[in-house]
């Protein structure tokens, strides 16, 4: 289901001393099926953007459209809306209270109000497609280690069989290994199950593998918005937001400026099928 | 929602008030207080009603912001009013049964609730323009001469300190998970009481499990920076007193002597 936001402002403790413009006029459509990296420092109003995606945030001004309706409609069901678009936020310790692993990801689908059997069937589905094995399931959330938690926390949400699935932060605090882990496997849901996901991240290195699409965000509004490959080019003016393209697009620019034919690559894999073209093909040279 | 509560909350501003000794607004604020009892007429209300104008004038901090501290004691303000209306003897001007509107009624249910409304923006100003940390380090000052009887000051007022600086992280911390949980399809608007009060064990128990593990944490750097309580602690920036201070307990001592002067003299007037 398509996701509109048009024109969409949010201002926090309007009013007081505190407020702060947290997002300026954003205009996007989300179609379904894509994977999206959201990208951006801290503070860039990335949270607060997928908070107004469930409605979990009401927009100061502006409006958001579900698959053709107008999310701030009275007679739209805000609970309906959470479960078709699942948002997991960055620390599952926000989220895990109940005794064992499967107790707590069949809260979600309980909440749903679905026949037993049904919440059983994607309970073990979600937490199956997580990776969590079977001897877990009766441990308790609290006992497991900080990339099983994430998992659970995932599986909490993908028990609702979400059109949309949000991921905010889904790797921060994980080691290099369990951080890798956690993405192939979203991006293998993502495959399998034809959903949109959107992932947060600071990371540039992170999303760029994964993604078909970025959106960068600075202060509060889009800055850039494409395929990583276009983004990256901007690797100037991203460094001036404090972020970062991958390493290997700055061995690249290097390359070129020392007169190789190197085109833009985003991930080790392209730059090495790039360079060892070009070996390949030693007239260019 | 839960950002509405003022009540030890601190706004940041560049104003006279914020920039008293903590001493001087404890010592205003629990004089003020007191001063609120002891009247009973009109020229009290007017001239503490100056007072607070006044000390709000100065601090600097938007009205509206003061007022927010009020929508929580509503409820109890509409308990005085309605009883202290309908239940007061005295002269009748409208009667429904065992109802009864009297002149003497009216006049408690304004003065009533006229001193509910100054206690609340008289101690919310305080915690307004006062860090927590100001806040508690007045007391330990102020107190410190009951260490001769050996109340552990410093104890209470750095568990005060780090009572009041968890409210707000704990509030964050229960917006955060009642949205985690809400993001997995909990509702805590609708349903039964007993409903509603089992929508809140989500809520509850992450919020304790950080809770314990924050106090954990903080016990920790705490022993690493070699913390072992008050005895023989000196502070990076001692209380001392200036000027303005000084102009500051004048200021109270005049309101004090005008409010029991002119409300004695207008009784004695009436009398």
């Amino acid at each position: 289901m398509p996701i509109v936001m048009d024109h969409v402002n949010y201002i926090y403790s309007a009013g007081t001393a505190y407020e702060k413009h947290a997002l300026k006029d954003i205009n996007l459509t989300i179609p379904d099926g894509q994977f999206i990296g959201l990208i951006g420092h801290t503070g860039s109003g990335k949270s607060t953007l997928i908070q107004h995606l469930n409605g979990l945030i009401k927009a100061s001004s502006g409006s958001i459209y579900f698959n053709g309706r107008d999310i701030y409609d009275e007679d739209f069901s805000m609970k309906n809306l959470r479960t078709r678009v699942g948002l997991v936020f960055q620390y599952p310790e926000h989220q895990l209270f109940e005794t064992t692993v499967v107790k707590d990801v069949e809260f979600g689908p309980k909440n749903m109000k679905l026949p037993k059997l049904e919440v059983n069937l994607r309970t073990f589905e979600a937490i199956k497609m997580v990776g969590i094995s079977e001897e877990l399931y009766d441990a308790s959330p609290f006992e497991l280690s900080g990339g099983q938690k994430r998992r659970v926390a995932i599986a909490g949400v993908l028990a609702m069989k979400p059109e949309v699935l949000i991921l905010d932060e889904p790797t921060a605090g994980l080691d290099p290994m369990g951080r890798d882990e956690i993405l192939d496997q979203i991006a293998k849901i993502q495959k399998e199950q034809k959903i949109t996901v959107i992932l947060v991240s600071h990371s540039m290195e992170d999303v760029a593998k994964y993604v078909d699409r970025l959106i960068v965000m600075d202060h509060g509004s889009v800055q850039f918005d494409g395929t990583p490959k276009e983004v990256f080019s901007h690797y100037k003016e991203l460094e001036n937001m404090g972020l970062a393209a991958p390493q290997v697009t700055y061995v690249m620019q290097e390359l070129r400026k020392k007169g190789f034919p190197a085109g833009e690559a985003t991930t080790v894999e392209e730059a090495k099928k790039e360079i060892l073209g070009w070996i390949g093909d030693k007239r260019k040279i | 929602m839960i950002r509405d509560i003022t009540i030890g909350q601190y706004y940041p501003a560049d104003s006279v008030l914020h920039r008293l000794d903590p001493r001087v607004k404890l010592v205003g604020t629990l004089t003020f207080l007191i001063s609120l009892f002891l009247f009973n007429n009109l020229i009290g209300y007017v001239i503490a009603g100056v007072f607070l104008a006044v000390t709000i004038k100065l601090s600097r901090v938007p009205f509206s912001f003061i007022v927010r501290g009020l929508k929580t004691i509503i409820m109890l303000m509409l308990f005085t009013v309605v009883f202290n209306l309908f239940l007061t003897e005295g002269r009748i001007l409208w009667q429904w049964k065992f109802l009864k509107i009297t002149v003497e009624g009216i006049q408690t249910a304004v003065f009533m609730s006229l001193r509910l409304t100054f206690l609340i923006i008289g101690s919310s100003l305080m915690t307004l323009t006062t860090t927590p940390n100001q806040l508690t380090d007045g007391l330990e000052t102020g107190l410190a001469p009951l260490k001769k009887i050996h109340v552990p000051v410093h104890e209470i007022s750095m568990m005060m300190s780090i009572a009041l600086r968890f409210i707000p992280i704990l509030l964050e911390e229960t917006d955060k998970i009642m949205k985690a949980q809400q993001a997995r399809g909990a509702d805590f608007e609708e349903g039964k009481l007993v409903e509603r009060v089992k929508a809140l064990v989500p809520v509850l128990v992450p919020l304790f499990v950080s809770a314990f593990r924050r106090a954990n944490d903080l016990a920790m750097a705490m022993e690493a920076r070699c913390y072992r309580g008050g005895t023989g602690r000196t502070r990076m920036k001692p209380l001392k007193y200036t000027r303005q201070d000084g102009m500051a307990y004048l200021g109270l001592v005049v309101y004090v002597v005008t409010l029991v002067g002119l409300t004695r003299l207008w009784e004695m007037l009436l009398v």
